[in-house]
């Protein structure tokens, strides 16, 4: 019932609840949109992931060959997804979509096997992460041990731009180490093949975030009005008592010297609301509620 | 009820005032509606909860059915004590209209302003990131907390504080015992029985439990009670031992002592049996914020204390005195050393968003790539919410103490002592955030939020009581009857 007295009390300021209402609107969808001069831009909320495989190989494949070990070729697999996040290969993976490398945020594998202590940033390593945060489109390349491959997860505002960036992150590697290969005139048979298991596959990850963060935004502002009104609406029937108090205290100071100080039990009830029917609005103690057959039902509100 | 039993058995004090004297006759004079003898069913909704929080894994336990923010057991009964709240006429008038001090309810609210500001100012950022997912869940529980806080305090009066403080004694000398159990066996009766009964709704992960030192962290032995970790475990300890030590020290009656000093003796046994400097350290700094209102009575137990606390412990959990006392571990520990490095490594964190933080519920302890595990809820706060943020979060902490000062100074022994117990819980709770992330283990922070409820309603003393809403319309409309049927 207390929860139906408080909707009673908020509806009694209805004009300001639809300020309320007003406010929520605004901010739910300034959370979404930005202003752009005089028109409204959709903020870039919604992201799309998309990721591949590439095998580092040799020219005759080691996937058709028990010849050939993989070790060695698991080795190149951790170099090359570390060297990946490297400004050279991503400026050649920028190219690829039509972005420069500074755009691009990435990052190269961490072994899974080391303890958590020295996987956790320092503060250096933390610095240069915080600045890539706002970066929309991301690299994250991993390899695993003993696997002659490198996974490549792209991140970016739409899911075209996350599937080229992630295919664009191989098609870098390869035109990176061919260029290296022909510069030192390595020999056909020796060179490093980069083969990429099948072309990347993307969605969006956050489908429908700025819906929900619209809604969540004006429910959110919406239930502070509330309080806030609610906390105002209270604040001014004590603000009354209090003045009512003061008049009765004064009144009783006339009547009777001293006794009616502020402090003693009798005083404090009209801020309690007892003894008082004007006054009294929400805050009868159990045991003066019980003696006081002529209270009001309006007290109640 | 009885004069004594509602004024905490405590040693009549000399009580002049008559404002305190009228305190203390309506605390006496009050009715036998009181926990647990009562039969309003919010109160008793509470003590289910605090139950399942002493005896349930609920961090381990994931239901066969989901939710789509979570699918933790504690989710699950927070909304079923929501929809009670609503059902059976939880009324926050109960609260609101009354002399309980609002002090802790708005640095609660101020303080998840501040986390939702702290999301939605820099939403663009965490969504980019892909912690906003996280976030929501972490909002969910500190929904859950700031909700179980406010059922606690619109379900309880004054005069079910000490029954449910003395529930929570029960509860954890129980607990304490399950870990002594633990400690010695390996067995967690917490993990097996709850595996054994929850079996058709929920799976329940096995539990950490390692004795053996050597296969422990750092050569400490792993006992977790019902939570997921030793800290949690020591942490809910550390906040209802004060409740019994304040009964040692005001007890009338030998059979009283004793059995407060025993559930107290035990739940340090308990805590010390996780081999957690926590529990060493917390205890120390409720005892001296008791002795700060109570000198007297601390020191004159004090010497004699310790030597029995001493004995108890070392039988009760052999070698966890020497673990916790040693020195070389204390100060060159990984543990000790990565505390250590804890604020200059997050220190960019901090730098880049000082005011409202990076975002609360953002640091995703699964990747160990970007975020540390600080050992340090005020670090965790300071780094998610800013400074304006942790400043609100220690203030939320403090706000119960602060509030309940005044009531733990007046003559009204059953007022100071129930503010004293329960305000030193959140003293506890204030020194375990400095000592590991608390908000990550949610036993630690549900039984701060209720303690803090406590707090305020103890605080208040019997003069924060009111009829609940729905009966005060009834008994109106009844009276309403009978005038017109009079006339």
């Amino acid at each position: 019932m207390g929860f139906a007295l408080s909707i009673r009390v908020l509806l009694r300021h209805r004009w300001l609840m639809a300020v309320g209402v007003l406010v929520a609107a605004a901010a739910a969808i300034l959370s979404v949109y930005r202003v752009d001069g005089s028109t409204l831009k959709a903020r870039s909320l919604q992201y799309s992931s998309a990721t591949t495989q590439a095998l580092v190989d040799s020219p005759t494949s080691v996937l058709g060959d028990l010849s050939q070990s993989f070790e060695p070729l698991s080795a190149r697999a951790t170099v090359y997804a570390n060297f990946m996040a490297s400004p050279a290969v991503l400026a050649l993976i920028g190219q690829q979509v039509g972005l420069s490398g500074e755009q691009l945020y990435a990052t190269g594998p961490v072994s899974a096997s080391q303890p958590r202590v020295v996987q956790e940033p320092t503060a250096l390593k933390r610095n240069t992460e915080i600045t890539g945060e706002t970066d929309p489109y991301r690299l994250s390349f991993e390899s695993q041990p003993n696997l002659p491959t490198i996974n490549v997860y792209a991140q970016a505002p739409t899911t075209a731009l996350a599937v080229g960036l992630a295919n664009g992150a191989v098609v870098g590697l390869k035109q990176y180490i061919t260029a290296l290969e022909a510069a030192d005139k390595t020999p056909a048979r020796a060179r490093v093949t980069i083969r990429q298991l099948g072309p990347a596959n993307g969605a969006v990850v956050d489908g429908g975030i700025s819906k929900e963060l619209a809604i969540l935004v004006f429910v959110g502002v919406f239930l502070l009005w509330c309080i806030l009104l609610l906390a105002a609406s209270r604040f001014r029937e004590v603000w009354r008592g209090s003045a009512l108090l003061q008049d009765w205290d004064e009144h009783s100071s006339d009547e009777d010297g001293h006794r009616g100080k502020l402090g003693d039990d009798a005083s404090e009830a009209p801020l309690n609301g007892h003894g008082d029917s004007e006054t009294h609005l929400l805050g009868t103690p159990s045991r003066q509620e019980d003696d006081d057959p002529a209270m009001p039902v309006r007290s109640l509100l | 009820m009885s004069a004594a039993a509602v004024a905490g058995r405590t040693r009549p004090a000399p009580v002049t005032k008559p404002r305190e004297q009228a305190l203390t006759h309506r605390a006496a004079s009050a009715p036998r509606d009181a926990f647990p003898h009562t039969k309003r069913p919010l109160p008793w909704l509470l003590a289910g909860f605090l139950a399942m929080l002493f005896f349930i894994p609920i961090a381990s336990i994931e239901l066969k059915f989901h939710l789509p923010v979570d699918s933790r057991i504690d989710r699950f009964v927070v909304i079923g004590l929501i929809l009670a709240w609503l059902w059976l006429g939880g009324d926050q008038r109960a609260f609101l209209h009354t002399r309980r001090s609002k002090v802790y309810v708005t640095a609660a609210l101020v303080f998840l302003a501040l986390a939702v500001a702290s999301l939605l100012l820099d939403v663009g950022r965490i969504i980019n990131l892909g912690d906003f997912q996280l976030a929501e869940k972490r909002f969910a529980l500190l929904g859950s907390f700031l909700a179980l806080s406010w059922f606690a305090l619109t379900a309880l009066r004054f005069e079910d504080v000490r029954g449910i403080a003395t529930y929570l004694i029960g509860l954890a000398t129980l607990m304490a015992i399950g870990m002594l159990i633990e400690r010695r066996t390996g067995y967690n009766v917490f993990y097996s029985v709850s595996d054994a009964i929850l079996k058709p709704i929920a799976n329940v992960a096995p539990s950490p439990t390692n004795i053996h030192p050597a296969f422990g962290t750092e050569g400490r032995v792993t006992v977790v009670g019902p939570t997921q970790h030793g800290l949690a475990a020591t942490s809910m300890l550390v906040m209802v031992m004060p409740f019994a030590l304040v009964r040692v020290l005001d007890a009338t009656s030998r059979r009283s002592w004793w059995l407060n000093a025993a559930a107290f003796a035990l739940m340090i046994a308990g805590a010390m049996a996780t081999d957690r400097k926590t529990a060493l350290l917390v205890p120390v700094a409720v005892v001296l914020y008791i002795a700060w209102f109570r000198p007297r009575q601390v020191l004159r137990l004090a010497p004699l204390g310790l030597v029995v606390l001493t004995g108890i412990v070392h039988f009760a959990s052999p070698g966890a005195l020497g673990t916790v006392f040693d020195l070389n571990l204390v100060t060159n520990s990984n543990s000790t050393a990565h505390r250590v490095g804890d604020f200059t490594d997050v220190a960019p964190d901090v730098f880049a968003h000082p005011v409202l933080g990076r975002g609360f519920g953002t640091l995703n302890p699964e990747q160990p790539t970007q975020f540390r595990i600080n050992d340090d809820e005020y670090i965790d706060e300071l780094s998610e919410v800013g400074f304006v943020g942790l400043a609100a979060f220690v203030w939320m902490i403090l706000a119960p103490v602060v509030s309940a000062r005044r009531a733990i100074r007046s003559r009204a022994p059953a007022i100071a002592s129930l503010a004293l117990a329960t305000s030193a819980g959140c003293v506890g709770f204030f020194v375990v955030c400095a000592l590991f992330d608390a908000l990550s283990f949610a036993q630690a922070p549900y039984m701060f939020f209720v303690v803090a409820a406590l707090t305020t309603i103890a605080a208040a003393g019997p003069e924060g009581n009111v009829v609940p809403t729905r009966e005060l319309a009834r008994r109106l409309a009844a009276k309403r009857r009978h005038a017109v049927a009079t006339a």
